[in-house]
């Protein structure tokens, strides 16, 4: 009878099962759901201000380019549009 | 809409709203709702961070900010699907920034067991694919691309996989590209010169594009017209069908106070009418739907070309069974499979089209689909409805000889005061050619009965009064046309067509009424000629010296004289099963089924709907000069097509042999099999023929 406690794989399968149990808990738990909820929030939220930040960018590059062009004299709005396409 | 103005100089601001102030489907509204001020010249959104950027006229500053802070995103609409040439790009560039991105990140960064994890779980889904292909029957280049993937995973070269794989992920990324941005290049070509319609503006008629029309605007629908919107009839009568709508054949009065529906067809009459309801572009994306998906609008050798794509397929199998077998090299047997016919044909086929359709757009002329680009290209004979097609159905009259005791200047002030109730081509050129003799009359008659397609009968002063055709007078009637009498017509008449007016039950006189074709007309078929018509064939009703006398003129080789509407048909028929390949080109509703019969059909900007909804190709211009621009247009598409065709066999089957020999390795080969491709597409994208000179068109294609 005791042998059978020494067998490693006996406690594998046991250890697996409890694992499984307390997996099945956590992931179903509520807090886990509002943490889950919350960080997956964030990275949208980071992922829309990264979109809003690149884009806030990308528009103060076109009207610096936009005035470079005006100050060398060769701009007019088509030329800025152009640079805008 | 709140918002701060980050960038401030003449003729160009740029507002900012802050993200979330409208949502990505609202950008082409938001754009389109500041493109409706005078003042804009261009706008741009951008939902990302709620960006407004306006380029606008000089010292509309003010106005431009009151626009911008007037916009209330509550109440628009998104635009139904997303054909915005900027935004296909935008989205376009960042897809392929996040595709390119993510595979160096995540070659950096990932522990190599896990980075083979990750390309093994993507490499399954390809594989997933090919056999579903497989069980589906179909042996594709889904099925190539999943033995590629699955040949590199099992020799557990998980890099080359992941090459594969991206090479795959970045052509499919061009492939939708290409598509959507062909697709928006035609949309904006129709959208903004389909349909026009008849405003009736302070008693005046102007000729508008539909995308103007607003509604409780005043429109003017004529005999033979569809209306186009839904609305409520202000003036005017006419007998409208509802077949489209009720399934009832016969045509419904419709008096003021009548609703009508968009879509219904007046059969005769005119009528005002008030906008209700607008149908918006719902027929344009129809077209296109229709352009890109029909297969039986696809030209042949663009089906010829995917199916031969796709048998190309097995010999792949073949090639790389082969290498694999004398080689027992399995890096030099999947270069094989990395090389495939059928993407490159398959994408530069449909693209060449498609692009030659929105260049069409471009000249102002609506192609249907790809097959009768080709059947243009082929054909060899030309067939002309006259009226209205060769000229531009405004007759004239040319002088009125009288048989009676009425001077010429009574027959006429009689045949106008007849005439002025209907409003028939031909009825206008005699009451015109009456107020312009300063010939006024007074009503003497009762009332007049409309006999269809033949004549006018009233009374006059107790007698009966015919007006019309020689069939009508002399056969329908039974009114004696003397020999002498037909002598002296045809000696004074000069080739015109000859109207008959009877009074109680003898000839009391004709008009004469002549049709001048159109200025470019000769010209017209001069070039279609020189392009390799040989057979320029007239269509018409009137009398054979009459016939004779245009198509001298007009360089015409064949003519049919007195043809019966109803005939038509049976002579491009003819023509067909003499072997011949035909066009035809005809503007009322009488020239349908012979529109219909023929190989490809043209309807000119001015014919009926009904005329227009059975034709292949209209012509929105009224330049008949058009035809041969689409005749060269055609035939380089389908150089084009065929030299595509040479050089994706010539340089795929390069690749193979190279990677067969070992040359270059199956990344290489993957690398060189799409850049080509996509060299290919691109070229098949750039235009044709020379930019049409109109500077009204290009303006409105900047604003749209």
């Amino acid at each position: 009878m005791l042998k059978c406690f020494k067998n490693e794989k006996l406690w594998c399968v046991v250890g697996g099962a409890v694992a499984m149990v307390i997996g099945k808990k956590i992931v179903t738990a509520k807090k886990t759901r509002q943490l889950a909820v919350s960080g997956l929030a964030k990275g949208m939220k980071l992922q829309n201000d990264a979109k809003a930040a690149f884009q806030n960018m990308k528009d103060e590059a076109q009207d610096i380019c936009c005035d470079a062009k005006e100050q060398a004299g060769i701009n007019d709005t088509d030329a800025c549009e152009e640079a805008d396409a | 809409m709140k918002f701060q103005i980050v960038y401030d100089k003449p003729g160009r601001i740029r507002f900012r709203c802050g993200a979330y102030a409208f949502d990505k489907e609202l950008e082409t509204a938001v754009q389109k709702q500041l493109l409706e001020s005078a003042a804009v010249k261009k706008a741009e959104a951008h939902a990302e961070n709620g960006g407004i950027l306006v380029y606008y006229e000089a010292g509309a500053r003010q106005k431009v900010i009151r626009t911008v802070a007037a916009l209330d995103t509550r109440l628009l609409a998104p635009l139904g699907p997303d054909t915005c040439s900027e935004r296909i790009d935008s989205d376009f560039k960042t897809d392929l920034v996040k595709l390119v991105a993510k595979r160096y990140l995540q070659n950096a960064l990932l522990p190599a067991p896990i980075a083979n994890a990750v390309i093994l779980f993507k490499g399954i889904r390809y594989v997933w694919r090919a056999v579903k292909t497989l069980l589906e029957g179909h042996l594709n280049v889904d099925v190539l691309d999943g033995a590629s993937v699955s040949a590199c995973l099992l020799q557990r070269n998980f890099k080359t996989a992941g090459t594969i794989m991206f090479m795959l992920s970045i052509s499919a990324l061009l492939e939708d590209y290409t598509r959507a941005k062909t697709k928006a290049a035609l949309t904006d070509s129709l959208a903004v010169k389909t349909d026009k319609v008849w405003l009736v503006q302070d008693g005046t008629e102007v000729l508008i594009p539909m995308a103007e029309l607003q509604v409780g605007d005043v429109i003017c629908v004529r005999t033979g017209s569809v209306i186009p919107v839904d609305g409520t009839v202000t003036s005017g009568e006419a007998n409208i069908n509802e077949a489209s709508m009720t399934g009832e054949p016969l045509s419904v009065r419709k008096a003021k106070g009548s609703t009508v529906f968009a879509g219904t067809v007046v059969d005769e009459g005119s009528i005002h009418v008030q906008v209700r309801a607008l149908s918006g572009n719902t027929k344009i994306q129809k077209i296109i739907e229709l352009i890109d998906n029909s297969e039986n609008l696809k030209a042949g050798v663009q089906s010829r070309a995917e199916n031969l794509a796709d048998r190309i397929v097995p010999f792949s199998f073949l090639g790389f069974g082969l290498t694999l077998l004398l080689t027992r090299n399995i890096t030099k047997a999947v270069s094989i499979l990395m090389v495939d016919y059928s993407c490159a044909i398959k994408l530069s086929t449909p693209i060449s089209v498609i692009s030659a359709i929105r260049e069409a757009a471009d000249h102002d002329i609506t192609v249907k689909g790809g097959k009768y680009l080709e059947a243009f290209a082929e054909a060899d004979s030309v067939v002309f409805d006259k009226t209205g097609t060769l000229t531009n159905a405004e007759p004239v009259l040319e002088r009125a000889i009288s048989f009676s005791d009425y001077s010429e200047d009574e027959i006429l002030r009689i045949a106008a005061c007849i005439e002025e109730h209907f409003p028939h081509s031909v009825a206008r050129a005699i009451v015109k050619g009456a107020a312009d003799r300063g010939l006024n009359h007074q009503e003497e008659h009762a009332e007049v009965q409309y006999i269809v397609a033949h004549g006018i009968a009233t009374t006059l002063h107790g007698k009966r009064a015919i007006i019309g055709s020689h069939h009508f007078v002399s056969e329908d009637e039974h009114v004696e046309i003397t020999a002498e009498q037909q002598a002296a017509i045809e000696a004074q008449s000069g080739g015109c067509s000859v109207v008959y007016l009877a009074i109680g039950g003898k000839l009391s006189g004709v008009l004469c009424i002549s049709d001048p074709p159109r200025a470019e007309a000769g010209e017209a078929i001069g070039l279609l000629k020189k392009a390799g018509i040989e057979n320029v064939v007239m269509l018409t009703g009137d009398s054979q010296q009459a016939a004779e006398v245009t198509a001298a003129k007009l360089g015409i080789t064949k003519c049919f004289a007195q043809v019966l509407p109803e005939d038509k048909h049976r002579y491009v028929e003819q023509l067909k099963a003499d072997g011949h390949r035909v066009i035809m080109v005809g503007d009322g509703i009488n020239d349908a089924p012979a529109l219909a019969a023929a190989d490809v059909s043209v309807a000119m900007s001015d014919a009926s709907d009904i005329a227009r909804e059975a034709a292949d190709i209209t012509l929105r211009g009224a330049d008949l000069t058009e035809l041969a621009t689409l005749r060269t247009l055609s035939e380089k598409l389908m150089t084009r097509i065929h030299r595509n065709y040479r050089f994706i066999i010539g340089f795929n089957s390069s690749l193979l042999l190279l990677g067969l020999f070992g040359i270059i390795a199956p990344t290489t080969s993957a690398f060189l099999h799409n850049a080509s491709t996509m060299a290919i597409c691109a070229r098949s994208m750039t235009p044709m023929l020379e930019k049409k000179q109109n500077s009204a068109t290009e303006e409105d294609t900047g604003k749209a």
